[in-house]
C-alpha cells in the first residue's frame, strides 16, 4: 500500500538517503559541546558549497554552449 | 625508521618552494590535460557518433561504454576520504591522521573527475542543469539518475565543508608562513575564526564523519551507484541484490589503492617518510588486503550463482565474462595483489612502500577494466536482444580511452595546486604525533 501511495524516491532520497544527513545538522545543533555560531556557520559552509557546486556546472555548461554554439536551449 | 621529529615546517614545504620537477611534470600534465579537451571538443562538435556510443550503440546496443566504467570508477576512488577520516575520526586510529587530508581531496578530486565524465556523455552538455534542476521534483519520485545526482552532490558537498572547517584551525595558526599573495582566500576560511570554536569544530567533523560512513559507502557506491544497473530486469548482467555489495567492494579496493599511490608519492616527493610512515603505508597496504579480499569473494558469488543452474540469459553473460580476457586478466591481477599483501603480512621483510605502489596499481588498473566490462557487458547480453542487429562488437574508441589520461592528469594537477594553496597534510597530525601506540615507530 505504501509504496503504490509514496513514490518510491520519495521514501527512498528523503527518508533513508537523507537520514545521514539530518543526523549532521541536529548534532551540530543539539550535540555538545556546542555553539549556535559556530553551527550556523557549518550550514552556511554546506550551502555556500551546494550553490557553489551547482551555479558552477551551470555555467560551465553554458560555456560549452556558447563555444560549440549549441543555440542555447533550443 | 627516520630520527627525524615531524613539524609543521614539514607540511608547510610544497608552498614555500617549486622545484623544477614540479615545473616540468605540472607542463606535460597540463599538456595531457588539453590535448584530451580538444579531442571532448571534437566529439562535441561531432556528437557521439565520434565514439560509436550514440543512437543504438555499438556490438548489439552498447550505448554506454568505458565513460561509464570510468565513471564508476572515479566515484569509487573518492571513497578513500571517508575511510581514512572515519577511521581518525570515530574510531581514534590516529596513526592515519597524516594521510586523511590527502584522502579527501582524494574524494574532492575523485568525484569532481566523475562528474566530468557524465558531461562528457551527455550529447547536449549545456542541457544537464536546466534540464535537471526544474525536472526534480517528478524525477526524484522514480529515476535512479535523479537518485544518484542527489547523493554524489551531498557526498562532495559534506566532504568540500569537512575540509573547510578543519582547514580553519590549520589556516589561522600557519598563516604567517603560507603565501601572502593568498591572504584573500585564507580570509574567507577563516572569518569569523575564534580558539574557543576549535573543540566544537572537532565535534562537527565528528559528526560528518558519522554521516559520511553511512551516506557514501551504503547509499552512494552501495546504493544508487549500483541501482542505475541492479533495478534493470532486462539486463540479467546487471540485475540483482549482489551489485550493492560488489559495487562497495570494488569502490574500497579503488580507494585504498588511490591513497597508497597518493600518499607514498608525495612521502618520496616532499621527503615526507617521518609523516607518512611505513607503518602508514602498511597499514593501508593491509585494508587494501581486507577490501580486495571481498571483491574477490563477491566475484565468486556472482560466478557460482551464474552458472551453476541460472536461468539461460543469466548464464549467457555470466559464461561469457568468465571467459573475456579482460575479466581474467582483472581478476588474475587481483589475485597477485592479494598473494603480496598475504605474503607480507606473514613475512613483514617483504614490505615495501614501493611494492605496495605496484600492487595498487594493479588493483587501480584491474577495478578500472573490471567496471568498464560489467558496464558493456550487460548491454551486450540483455534478456531480449532487440538490437542485436546492430554492427559491430564493442570495443573503446580512442576518444573513449583518450578520456583516461586526461581525467588522472587533471586529478593529479588539482593535487599540484591545491599543494601550493594549503597544507595537506593536518596540522594535528604533526602536532600529535606521539600520541598512540605507535610513537616509537615513528620515532625509532
Amino acid at each position: 500500500m505504501t509504496w503504490e501511495t509514496i513514490p518510491v524516491g520519495v521514501w527512498l532520497i528523503f527518508g533513508i538517503v537523507g537520514l545521514p544527513v539530518y543526523a549532521i545538522f541536529l548534532g551540530w545543533f543539539l550535540g555538545k559541546p556546542r555553539n549556535p555560531k559556530t553551527s550556523v556557520l557549518g550550514v552556511t559552509v554546506f550551502l555556500t558549497l551546494v550553490t557553489a557546486v551547482w551555479v558552477g556546472l551551470y555555467l560551465t555548461t553554458m560555456m560549452i554552449s556558447f563555444v560549440f554554439d549549441f543555440g542555447g536551449l533550443a | 625508521m627516520s630520527q627525524k621529529e615531524a613539524t609543521p615546517e614539514d607540511i608547510l614545504r610544497p608552498m614555500q618552494s617549486t622545484g623544477r620537477w614540479y615545473k616540468i611534470i605540472f607542463a606535460v600534465l597540463a599538456l595531457i590535460a588539453v590535448g584530451w579537451m580538444a579531442i571532448w571538443g571534437y566529439q562535441l562538435e561531432h556528437g557521439l557518433a565520434v565514439t560509436n556510443l550514440s543512437d543504438w550503440g555499438s556490438g548489439g546496443g552498447v550505448t554506454w561504454g568505458l565513460y561509464i566504467g570510468a565513471f564508476i570508477w572515479w566515484v569509487g576512488i573518492a571513497h578513500g576520504g571517508i575511510i581514512i577520516s572515519a577511521a581518525v575520526r570515530l574510531f581514534g586510529m590516529d596513526r592515519y591522521q597524516p594521510v586523511a587530508r590527502l584522502a579527501e581531496l582524494l574524494t574532492i578530486a575523485g568525484l569532481a573527475m566523475a562528474g566530468t565524465y557524465i558531461l562528457v556523455h551527455m550529447g547536449r552538455p549545456d542541457r544537464v542543469v536546466t534540464s535537471v534542476i526544474p525536472a526534480y521534483p517528478w524525477t526524484v519520485q522514480s529515476s535512479p539518475l535523479a537518485w544518484d545526482i542527489t547523493v554524489i552532490t551531498l557526498y562532495l558537498v559534506l566532504t568540500a565543508t569537512y575540509l573547510v572547517l578543519t582547514l580553519r584551525y590549520d589556516v589561522h595558526r600557519l598563516r604567517d608562513q603560507m603565501p601572502k599573495k593568498l591572504g584573500p582566500i585564507y580570509s574567507i576560511i577563516t572569518v569569523g575564526y575564534s580558539k574557543k570554536e576549535d573543540q566544537i569544530i572537532e565535534r562537527m567533523v565528528w559528526w560528518l564523519a558519522l554521516g559520511i560512513i553511512i551516506l557514501a559507502p551504503l547509499l552512494l557506491h552501495g546504493g544508487v551507484i549500483p541501482w542505475l544497473f541492479a533495478l534493470l530486469p532486462g539486463m540479467p548482467g546487471w540485475m540483482g541484490a549482489i551489485q550493492g555489495p560488489q559495487f562497495l567492494s570494488i569502490a574500497l579496493t579503488s580507494a585504498l589503492a588511490g591513497v597508497i599511490v597518493l600518499a607514498t608519492g608525495l612521502r618520496r616527493v616532499y621527503d615526507w617518510d617521518h609523516i607518512l610512515t611505513d607503518d602508514v603505508i602498511r597499514g593501508l597496504t593491509l585494508w587494501l588486503g581486507l577490501f580486495s579480499l571481498l571483491f574477490i569473494w563477491l566475484q565468486l558469488q556472482s560466478v557460482v550463482t551464474g552458472l551453476y543452474a541460472a536461468p539461460l540469459d543469466v548464464a549467457a553473460v555470466t559464461s561469457t565474462m568468465v571467459t573475456h580476457p579482460v575479466y581474467v586478466i582483472a581478476i588474475g591481477l587481483m589475485v597477485v595483489v592479494l598473494a603480496y599483501i598475504f605474503a607480507q603480512a606473514i613475512r613483514p621483510s617483504v614490505f615495501t612502500p614501493l611494492r605496495s605502489v605496484a600492487i595498487a596499481l594493479l588493483a587501480l588498473y584491474a577495478t578500472l577494466t573490471e567496471k568498464i566490462l560489467f558496464v558493456v557487458e550487460g548491454l551486450q547480453y540483455p534478456t531480449f536482444s532487440l538490437y542485436a542487429g546492430v554492427p559491430g562488437p564493442y570495443f573503446p574508441s580512442w576518444i573513449e580511452m583518450a578520456s583516461i589520461a586526461g581525467t588522472i592528469s587533471l586529478a593529479i594537477l588539482i593535487f599540484m595546486v591545491v599543494l601550493k594553496v594549503f597544507p595537506v597534510i593536518e596540522l594535528h597530525a604533526v602536532e600529535d604525533h606521539h600520541d598512540d601506540d605507535h610513537d616509537e615507530e615513528v620515532t625509532t
